[in-house]
């Protein structure tokens, strides 16, 4: 009998605080091993490069060759938001959020006659960004934001990249997702650089 | 009176009873056929004309200094997850299949490389 309004309590708390825990996992790509980054001024050819690595996820040609990318991303999203019937506050909903990004980024350069002349590799594993946040009625919105990481590469809409709004379209000669104009990470900000004239 | 016998089913219903997700994502254009590209296609010898009638239109064009490049993508997502009613956990894998090819000036075939993941019954 003692315990009877403790389950009352505990199902009474499933159905009030309406909480929710969501954690999801991303992979993009394979890891790169640092150990692996080709050596330049070694006599490498981009076939060499390519039969270790396989094809670059990006490429773009510059001004005395072209550049070649390979990346892995992971990417983990955790959000925890629960609303505040328990406390007689049913308008209310609580929100927290934080995401972590961990991933290999090689940059190869190629002179025009395919030699390897230029090499870079980065490795990290940082917070991705994150919130907390108390909404009225619904949580509209989201304390963490990632759309712009999981982006699927520039290859799929390369045909359909002339016919964008005017300004994004004005510019696609400097865009980095033409293969003309260098190329660049996901997530970089557009609102300085190439971009900039988008906005 | 019947309510007490129920409840504990009830609350450990809600915290047991859990949902599996599985699903799969596809984009771009399927390159399940590098044995045979690479089995037919020769550096010096194969033309543009060649691969684009093994593979057809590519998904990206690129026009370097005096080359051209035909890149294949095929971007392969799989993923599973498990949802219960107060926790959930979702696992999302992307992959990319993909064939790069080198044209000179004359549209020979220069350089080349592919690379599909392994899938059943391959």
């Amino acid at each position: 009998m003692a315990s009877s309004p403790l389950r009352l309590f505990l199902a009474l708390t499933l159905v009030l605080l309406a909480g929710c825990v969501q954690w999801r996992e991303y992979e993009l790509g394979e890891r790169i091993e640092e150990a692996r980054v080709p050596e330049p001024g070694t006599g490498i050819t981009v076939a060499d490069v390519m039969a270790e690595f396989g094809p670059p996820l990006r490429m773009s040609r510059d001004a005395g060759g072209y550049t070649m990318a390979w990346e892995y991303w992971e990417i983990d999203d955790y959000r925890v938001g629960f609303g505040l019937g328990f406390a007689g506050a049913d308008f209310l909903n609580i929100d927290w959020g934080r995401a972590r990004v961990e991933g290999d980024f090689m940059l190869l350069g190629f002179d025009g006659e395919h030699r390897l002349i230029s090499a870079s590799f980065e490795k990290w594993n940082r917070k991705a960004g994150g919130g907390q946040g108390v909404q009225a009625f619904v949580s509209a919105v989201g304390v963490v934001e990632i759309d712009d990481l999981l982006e699927e590469l520039s290859q799929h809409t390369w045909g359909a990249q002339s016919l964008r709004r005017m300004p994004t379209t004005l510019n696609q000669q400097n865009r980095m997702d033409s293969g003309d104009a260098g190329l660049e990470q996901r997530g970089s900000s557009t609102w300085v650089g190439q971009h900039s004239l988008e906005n | 009176m019947l309510i007490k016998p129920r409840l504990p089913l009830i609350l450990l219903a809600s915290l047991l009873l859990s949902g599996c997700v599985q699903f799969s994502n596809q984009r771009g254009i399927e390159v399940g056929w590098q044995d045979e590209v690479v089995a037919r296609l020769d550096r010096g010898s194969s033309t543009r004309a060649d691969v684009l009638a093994l593979l057809g239109p590519p998904s990206q064009v690129i026009a370097l200094q005096d080359e051209t490049v035909l890149y294949y993508l095929f971007e392969d997502a799989d993923g599973e997850g498990m949802l219960l009613i107060l926790y959930n956990n979702i696992e999302i894998r992307t992959h990319y299949d993909r064939a790069i090819f080198f044209f000179d000036d004359n549209d020979v075939l220069t350089d080349f490389a592919t690379q599909v993941r392994a899938r059943d019954g391959q």
